[in-house]
């Protein structure tokens, strides 16, 4: 098995299907200060992270300085990490924990100081529409969006990973270290929660 | 086990490509008699497509959409796809027996540019076709909504009526024992 480390944009993410030598090499290079392998690295990793931090937070608004606080700390780590072919675990535990620190830190800044509007980041179609519709995108978009944010965290991670990187269950499974039933279970009952709690408010 | 569960989970499996074929088959069959699966079905679908829209439009990325097609849409798909073949298969059979039917005139035929257009009306040529041993004067019958031109059939008994209202010739009537 001699696969490549080379960035894919296939959802073929599965560790365990990369050659972990070619991955040590990787990292060596990393470790030795190679910005273009540091740079490859990001750039196969980056998406899901971003995801894995959503999907802990529930906030868009904190996911650029999250991941960056995990890039960051994942550089000043990376003797740590024992076994290459788990890089995408420990990374995954990198960023959990580093999106819990946020979310708390950025709830206590807001009871003193209060949440200030975050709106919506709308795509270039949606700017040449008009303001009516904007709105009505824009309410919808928060509702969808405050429903998501009021699932429990560990049923909104599988579905954020799930449909933000179209992973399957068994790629879920392993980053999160979960059986792949756990994971089965867990978007079954996101699922039933947004349907609980969108009911009548999304269109069929 | 809970049943709900059960369709739930299937549902999530589904909706999800992580189904099996006897899942799949399963989830079908339950469909097919079970109004309130299918809304369960339709419901989860829509609210899928939409919190990942959502999710997407956060992140700032495009949203590609992954969802998978509702079954009964797939076979609506395949059911127009074959109602579409029907009538392309009946216009062909039926267009060249009526090019051959002493009917038609080279007007109407000149007039029908294309085979999906619909076939015009061939009235005035039935009304010519008529032949003339049978033709007997016309009868005009006039009700307060609407008046009636009688013209005798080919055959005695048969007559061709032409119904007028006030802004428009429509309808048209072969009817015996008249």
């Amino acid at each position: 098995m001699n696969r490549s480390v080379e960035p894919s944009n296939t959802g073929d993410v599965t560790t365990a299907a990369v050659d972990g030598q070619a991955l040590c090499r990787l990292l060596e290079r990393v470790q030795r200060g190679d910005r273009l392998a540091a740079d490859h690295l990001v750039r196969e990793h980056d998406s899901w992270l971003r995801s894995v931090v959503l999907g802990t937070t529930g906030r868009p608004d904190l996911v650029d300085d999250v991941v960056q606080q995990v890039w960051t700390q994942a550089w000043e780590r990376l003797e740590t990490l024992q076994d290459a072919g788990r890089l995408r675990q420990w990374l995954y535990k990198i960023a959990r924990h580093a999106a819990i620190d946020a979310s708390v830190a950025a709830r206590r800044r807001e009871l003193r100081t209060g949440r200030l509007a975050c709106p919506a980041e709308l795509p270039g179609s949606e700017r040449r529409a008009s303001p009516v519709a904007r709105t009505v995108d824009q309410e919808q978009q928060e509702i969808l969006m405050q429903a998501v944010q009021a699932l429990p965290a560990i049923y909104r991670e599988p579905f954020v990973l799930r449909h933000l990187e179209n992973w399957t269950y068994a790629q879920i499974a392993e980053v999160l270290d979960l059986p792949l039933e756990t994971v089965e279970t867990r978007l079954v009952r996101a699922r039933r929660l947004l349907r609980e709690m969108l009911s009548g408010k999304v269109e069929s | 086990m809970n049943p709900t569960t059960d369709l739930e989970r299937l549902i999530s499996r589904y909706l999800d490509r992580e189904d099996s074929p006897t899942e799949r088959r399963a989830l079908e069959a339950l469909l097919r008699r079970d109004p309130q699966a299918r809304e369960l079905l339709t419901q989860t679908a829509a609210i899928d497509r939409a919190v990942a829209r959502a999710l997407c439009q956060a992140m700032g990325r495009p949203c590609r959409q992954t969802a998978r097609a509702l079954p009964w849409t797939r076979v609506g798909q395949f059911g127009l796809l074959a109602a579409a073949a029907c009538v392309a298969l009946a216009l062909w059979v039926g267009l060249p027996r009526q090019a051959v039917s002493p009917g038609p005139t080279p007007s109407a035929q000149a007039g029908w540019t294309s085979w999906f257009s619909p076939q015009p009306s061939p009235t005035g040529d039935l009304l010519r076709r008529i032949d003339p041993s049978h033709e007997r004067p016309r009868q005009r019958w006039q009700t307060t909504d609407r008046d009636w031109i009688i013209v005798p059939g080919q055959r005695p008994g048969e007559y061709f009526l032409i119904e007028l209202d006030r802004v428009r010739t429509c309808a048209v009537v072969i009817e015996d024992e008249f």
